[in-house]
């Protein structure tokens, strides 16, 4: 696992950010990528990596997993989430800051960052809380977040219902330049919803949250960011609607980005028949026109990133009735593939899916030494079978959590090796 | 899991009754026919059937309810099953039980049946996917989904009153958003044939794409909406609804809403009144109406019991197939497989001589040609005719019989004569 000096030999190398995509051989010493190409004179692997028939690209970065340390342990915790998301090709992820405690000290963050360090499989950034134990009323003390390594603030599903309060934060934290990780629901429009409201809401009696939930959420959000100037970050998008005023925001020079969680790619309404706990996600699952639209804002870029947004439950959780079920889906070891999948389908090429999970992300973070392969840059990469075919199942799931509708699912394309830092934290025969 | 399968045995036979969606307009058909023959139990002498006897039924209520639970518990009675009745919504949930550990509890007791009403939609289909086998569910309404029985006892009293669905309008007014009564009506009505079904209410109160989600035509208007009908169906409209915005006042309501004798005179002369009850006069209805002659509002509570019995047997019966064709691990006991048989043996025998002499009782007067099984067939031949309907299927018919045949296990030898007589 230590070995100093590794060599991948015969991969196929792409790196999105540069646009590199050629068979090649990786040399990597002490972490660091040293050549791309032939072996540096005296350079002696102790490993070699055989990647014929592999790709190789950077690891990957999500930009949200919960991984419900500190204060859900029963649900998962930093070593056996970034465990998962190592066996996911994942080396860097963002967790946001509705812990127990929340994420809105700096020794919260540190905690999360030392725990990740001296157990995780990965590197951890946590998210700082925008407000005061995410209450929405009181800005939390950013720059001492940020300090605390936090590349980001945010008020995870948390809405901020008072528009001053919302504005005077994204003020405060575009002082000391961090992004905005805003979750586009209103508050009032969307309480005590649980799925889409439309025609399967009507179907099975359950309480629905509009289209408009959303909308009215982003058109505010954007209207803020215009008179503020923050940098704003939509955390899950889920309607066409919305793709199209952020895509003409954006078009008007307003600093605004968004993501969208892989399974609204996948999913639509019509999943939650039969009263489907593993469906039940946040925001909803929405139509198959907004999941289309969705497609098409990831392929055009006006949406840059495809997160897990990894929830893994104990499985109590979802063992109830529908409306008592928690929401979420146990995602990271099935980002990749989700991804690939889209490939399969002729949304996008290999490398701009790929610059959906790691040079994008890594920008939305303003890491941008993060999600590259480059001669200096660490080794955080992720070797992949792009033809294998598997299906997840339970025996073979690492996450704590096993709340997840792609059990079963055939998929296309799986991990066989992960190295983060240059060591190998995942490794599939 | 998909309804439909989680309600139907592989023969197509009713195991848990959870909703009308996904069931076929057979099998609806059947469940009336089969309440039609229940409905001359109430006029005996003696109130009871033995279809049920020696299973427990438990009526497990997380929310409150009397009329509902009331008519459960006497139809399971009628059937001369045990009933337990469980307010959970005051007793378990508050000790943090959670639902899966209460169901267990009670299939640890061998319930044979839960009678289910949740405040969560899809509450009954959980339970009926985590029950034991040989367990049957039935829901008696959850959140805002479904309650099937309520909406098969409206059709039953439409078709007493209808005959045919095939040339009917009906309309159906007030909150149907939060309706489980309106969405079972509405799926029946649908399976059933019914020409046309609208919805009357404002805006606030009717579901998201109404009219593609659950095929119905939606009127803002109530003289529109009951125009040429021939059913209306009233909702109740529950007080809170005043508070979350969806209404202004209840005076607003019923000068827009509220079924009066001005109105109803656009519906057709013969037009049937119902209401699920408990009605609000004055908010949704005037009490010239209810009490009038064109409400049958109390019919649909006998009628109630008829349906419930017909439902609750039916399911009863497909899991007495199912235990005979099945060896049920519960039944081992101690003293070698073989002691345990010969009891087993015994006790059936001493059984169905009782439930022999019990039947004679049922009429007395006419034991010369009585046996359980003909007098059921009897009445399932004898709803049809009485409703002007046609004969169900023979397939679905023949199915029906062997239920009957299994659960009432009166006579052997008789009831297949029966059987393949029918057949």
């Amino acid at each position: 696992m230590a070995e100093r000096r590794l060599s991948i030999q015969q991969g196929r190398i792409i790196d999105p950010a540069t646009g590199l995509d050629q068979i090649n051989d990786l040399h990597l010493i002490g972490g660091r990528i040293v050549a791309i190409g032939a072996m540096p004179d005296g350079f002696e692997p102790q490993r070699i990596i055989d990647a014929t028939g592999l790709v190789v690209c950077p690891g990957l970065v999500d930009l949200c997993a919960r991984l419900r340390e500190p204060g859900l342990e029963h649900k998962g915790t930093i070593e056996s989430e970034t465990r998962a998301a190592a066996a996911g090709g994942i080396t860097t992820l963002c967790c946001p800051p509705d812990t127990n405690p929340v994420i809105d000290t700096p020794a919260v963050a540190q905690l999360i960052r030392r725990r990740a360090k001296t157990r995780g499989q990965a590197r951890v950034l946590p998210v700082g809380a925008l407000t005061k134990g995410l209450a929405g009323l009181q800005i939390s003390e950013m720059a001492a977040l940020k300090e605390a390594g936090c590349p980001a603030v945010g008020n995870a599903d948390r809405t901020i219902s008072n528009t001053r309060v919302k504005r005077r934060a994204l003020e405060y934290a575009a002082t000391f330049d961090l992004t905005s990780f805003l979750h586009p629901a209103d508050h009032d429009l969307s309480e005590g919803g649980l799925v889409h409201e439309g025609r399967v809401s009507t179907q099975l009696g359950l309480p629905g949250i509009p289209e408009a939930a959303e909308t009215v959420a982003v058109a505010r959000d954007l209207a803020l960011a215009e008179q503020t100037g923050a940098r704003v970050h939509f955390r899950g998008l889920s309607t066409a609607r919305a793709t199209e005023m952020l895509a003409e925001a954006r078009s008007r020079g307003i600093a605004a980005s968004a993501d969208v969680s892989a399974h609204q790619l996948f999913l639509t309404e019509d999943d939650l028949y039969g009263f489907n706990a593993n469906a039940h996600v946040i925001p909803p699952l929405r139509t198959q026109r907004d999941r289309d639209a969705l497609r098409a804002a990831v392929a055009s870029g006006a949406i840059s990133a495809i997160c897990s947004d990894h929830r893994p439950h104990e499985p109590d959780a979802k063992l109830a009735p529908f409306p008592q079920t928690r929401p979420g889906i146990s995602a990271l070891e099935t980002l990749l593939s989700l991804v690939l999948e889209l490939v399969a389908d002729g949304v996008m090429n290999l490398s701009s899916a790929l610059a959906r999970v790691t040079c994008n992300p890594a920008e939305i973070l303003n890491r941008t030494t993060l999600g590259r392969i480059e001669v200096g840059a660490r080794a955080d990469l992720c070797l992949f079978d792009p033809n294998e075919r598997w299906r997840p199942t339970p025996e073979h799931w690492l996450s704590q959590g096993q709340n997840t509708p792609f059990f079963g699912r055939e998929l296309h394309g799986r991990v066989r090796y992960t190295l983060s830092n240059g060591r190998l934290v995942y490794e599939r025969a | 899991m998909d309804p439909r399968q989680l309600q139907l045995d592989d023969e197509g036979r009713l195991k848990h009754f959870l909703t009308t969606d996904g069931l076929d307009r057979a099998l609806l058909t059947e469940i009336l026919d089969r309440a039609e023959g229940f409905l001359g139990v109430a006029r005996q002498a003696v109130k009871k059937v033995p279809l049920c006897r020696g299973k427990i039924i438990a009526n497990v209520f997380f929310e409150n309810s009397t009329r509902t639970r009331t008519t459960f518990e006497l139809a399971a009675k009628r059937l001369s099953a045990d009933v337990l009745n469980l307010n959970i919504s005051t007793s378990a949930t508050a000790k943090g039980e959670t639902l899966l550990d209460t169901l267990r509890n009670l299939e640890a007791m061998n319930v044979d049946m839960f009678v289910v009403r949740h405040a969560d939609s899809g509450a009954a289909q959980f339970i009926a996917e985590h029950a034991a086998p040989f367990v049957s569910v039935i829901n008696a309404g959850d959140g805002s989904y479904a309650h099937p029985t309520q909406g098969m006892l409206d059709m039953f009293t439409i078709r007493r009153h209808k005959g045919a669905f095939e040339p009917l309008i009906a309309v159906i007014v007030g909150d149907v958003l939060h309706s489980r009564v309106a969405r079972s009506q509405i799926g029946a009505l649908r399976t059933l044939g019914a020409a046309e079904v609208r919805v009357v209410a404002p805006r606030t109160l009717i579901p998201a794409l109404a009219e593609e989600a659950l095929g119905v035509r939606v009127c803002a208007n109530l003289d529109e909406g009951i125009r040429d009908a021939d059913v209306i169906i009233m909702l109740r409209l529950q007080r809170e609804r005043m508070n979350g915005a969806f209404l202004p006042t209840e005076h607003e309501y019923f000068q827009l809403f509220g079924l009066t004798e001005q109105r109803i005179d656009k519906a057709k002369p013969d037009a049937i009144v119902m209401h699920p009850g408990p009605i609000n006069r004055g908010v949704e209805i005037d009490s010239a109406i209810a009490d009038g002659p064109r409400s049958v509002i109390l019919e649909q509570v006998s009628n109630g019991l008829a349906v419930r019995m017909a439902v609750m047997s039916m399911c009863i019966g497909t899991q007495n197939l199912a235990l005979s064709t099945a060896h049920r691990p519960a039944e081992v006991v101690e003293g070698g497989a073989g002691a345990a048989t010969e009891t087993g043996a015994k006790l059936e025998a001493e059984t169905e001589a009782q439930i022999a002499t019990d039947a004679k009782l049922l009429e007395p007067g006419l034991e010369a040609d009585l046996t359980g099984q003909s007098r059921l067939q009897r009445w399932s031949q004898l709803g049809p005719q009485l409703a002007g309907q046609p004969e169900p299927d023979s397939r679905r018919d023949a199915s029906l019989d062997q239920t009957s045949l299994e659960q009432t296990s009166l006579d052997q030898t008789s009831s297949n004569q029966d059987g393949t007589l029918h057949g």
